[in-house]
């Protein structure tokens, strides 16, 4: 590569929002339900059907655009985009391009490279579409409308971003704050939070923008961040070749890591947007939007303040655990049961998250019940387990949730605190290692480790750890005194 | 305000009244419409008869009126979030052209062609 190139990256962020019904009728978004029985007239696009807005759609948009530090358009209004596809029913969406709910706010992340503001251009409120199946027998295709209809607000930022880094940070930040809100659950891979990514490149030091592409199809953070790797790569290899870049959707296919073009040239897209007539103007006032200022929750700052006050917990504790209000509410919830904020902290921080790691899983897909891993605690706090065994009943609980009372009796995995089969037992361990044995009466202290795991294979690791250290030691002094 | 200007007149782009070819063939595929020959005259026809009244719309002074986006002085119709309707599928489903497996069937449309309603 002889040139220096620099990449700017934009993003339209579509969040499925958690309301109980759909944006413009009353049927449920509940998910998972058979096809189509979460449909009416409404969002099946029936002639003479009439849309009425779902106010709970309007005050979750405008808490999104508050925690964004957007303004908040106080008179607006919905335009049809007009398009034909099977999954649109009415051969138009309704959606916002006029006047969006919220305009000009900013997000601030924070990257290895330090703090940035990533500016938000405008978020307004639409619905989705419906699902189409490609039948696996016939040259046909099945529509599902249950997601017809379903309230979508889409966030597009400013072209503020150079890198994937500042792309994915950005995007945990709004996921953040908008599970916080309690507007959407944001998971990547149901589609509850999906990202498209707009890409150019230029000369570095250039001030002109140069001709973009937009990437759809991102599932993942993974995908995103090799998605625009790719993309970056093409188009400089473009330019390179001297050739020039078209301006167009592609489609990113992440199992072969490479994308191609959604739409040929011929396809026209023009979508002939007019104010939707069916539905009245949205009038926004003064007193409804400090009433929603007022009803912003706790935010990760002030929850980390409250976890180091009410719990104690240690700063990098409290840092770690708002950092997904996910593991924030599991948090709070196994803490309630349990009382041992420290010690729930510690599992979710450890073996949780080295799980979470290895099952390549975010925190949010979550299985287990708060209530299991508080009675893994108390079980530990009694002693009726050791930690080595309540890390292998822990692995279970994160599967399967089981329930860790049931499990270690049905597994006889209780701590053996009878000291006298204990003894009996070290007592066979010392005869059998007479080696061991020598080398601790020669000061080698650290034989003793060997001793401890012979006793505890020998138990089956249910013995108390403490216990078989004391015991051992007594043993051993007595063998060189006695 | 000014943005909406903007965007109205680029909506607005073949104002004018004679319709070329090229445009009566463009407006077809938009609405998805396969006009004979003697169809895209009238319509040619229709259309520059609707632009010129449009114009005529225009003569009027409307410097200093805010556009307004309804017709009716009614603003926030609202629903409050709650489930009101069931499962109905059946009733539904007697509007699809065919069906199978309790879903509309429908032509085999293919992913890359697909147009994506969030653009």
């Amino acid at each position: 590569m002889s040139k220096e190139y620099e990449t700017v990256i934009g993003l339209e962020v579509h969040v499925e929002l958690a309301t109980k019904t759909k944006i413009f009728c009353g049927c449920s978004t509940a998910f998972g339900g058979a096809p189509n029985t979460h449909t009416c007239p409404v969002c099946t696009g029936m002639p003479g059907s009439l849309p009425v807005l779902n106010k709970k759609v309007v005050e979750y948009a405008m808490a999104v655009g508050l925690a964004t530090n957007c303004s908040i358009t106080q008179y607006g209004k919905f335009d049809r985009k007009n398009y034909f596809y099977p999954d649109n029913p009415q051969n138009y969406q309704i959606s916002q391009l006029y006047l969006p709910i919220c305009r000009n706010g900013s997000v601030e992340i924070e990257t290895s490279d330090g703090k940035k503001t990533i500016g938000i251009h405008e978020i307004h409120m639409e619905e989705d579409a419906g699902k189409l199946i490609h039948d696996e027998w016939e040259e046909c295709s099945l529509v599902d409308y249950n997601r017809s209809g379903v309230p979508l607000i889409e966030i597009v930022s400013e072209p503020d971003m150079r890198s994937a880094q500042e792309v994915i940070a950005y995007l945990e930040k709004l996921r953040m704050m908008i599970q916080y809100l309690g507007v959407s659950d944001c998971k990547l891979n149901e589609g509850s939070m999906r990202a498209d990514v707009n890409l150019s490149v230029r000369e570095a030091g250039s001030i002109q923008l140069g001709t973009r592409t937009e990437m759809k199809n991102l599932n993942s953070f993974k995908a995103i961040a090799r998605a625009i790797e790719n993309e970056k790569n093409r188009q400089i290899d473009l330019l390179e070749e001297g050739k020039n870049i078209i301006q167009e959707t592609r489609r990113w296919d992440d199992i072969k890591e490479y994308s191609y073009a959604m739409r040929s040239k011929e396809d026209a897209q023009d979508y002939r947007y007019f104010p939707e007539p069916d539905l009245v103007p949205l009038v926004i006032s003064d007193a409804w939007i400090a009433k929603m200022k007022e009803g912003q929750p706790e935010f990760r700052t002030e929850k980390m303040e409250r976890y180091k006050q009410q719990y104690g917990l240690p700063d990098y504790d409290a840092e770690i655990i708002t950092g997904s209000k996910y593991l924030a509410d599991f948090f709070e919830a196994a803490t309630e049961l349990c009382q041992k904020p420290k010690k729930v902290s510690n599992w979710l921080m450890g073996e949780t998250m080295r799980l979470l790691k290895e099952r390549e899983m975010e925190p949010e897909e979550i299985q287990f019940s708060p209530a299991n891993l508080a009675k893994l605690i108390a079980l530990t706090e009694e002693g009726s387990i050791n930690s080595t065994v309540a890390k292998e009943v822990f692995e279970k609980i994160f599967d399967e949730d089981i329930d860790p009372d049931s499990y270690v009796k049905e597994h006889g995995l209780k701590t053996v605190n009878d000291e006298g089969e204990l003894r009996s037992v070290i007592e066979q361990v010392l005869k059998e290692n007479p080696k061991s044995v020598e080398d601790y009466r020669n000061g080698k202290e650290k034989a003793i480790g060997f001793l401890v795991g012979q006793t505890m294979k020998a138990m089956k690791g249910k013995a108390n750890p403490g216990m078989v250290n004391q015991v051992l030691k007594e043993l051993l002094a007595r063998e060189v005194f006695g | 305000m000014e943005d909406l200007e903007k965007k109205q007149q680029t909506n607005c782009k073949n104002s004018g009244n004679l319709i070329s070819d090229e445009t009566i063939e463009y407006v077809g595929i938009l609405a998805k419409l396969d006009l004979s020959p003697e169809e895209k005259e009238q319509a040619k026809k229709d259309m520059g008869e609707m632009l010129d009244y449009i114009d005529k719309l225009n003569e009027l002074d409307t410097a200093g009126v805010e556009p307004m986006s309804h017709v009716f002085p009614v603003n926030n119709v609202f629903r409050e979030d709650v489930v009101t309707n069931g499962d109905d599928r059946e009733n539904m489903l007697k509007n699809a052209p065919e069906v199978k497996n309790g879903s509309y069937q429908v032509p085999k449309t293919v992913e890359g062609e697909r147009k994506d309603p969030c653009l």
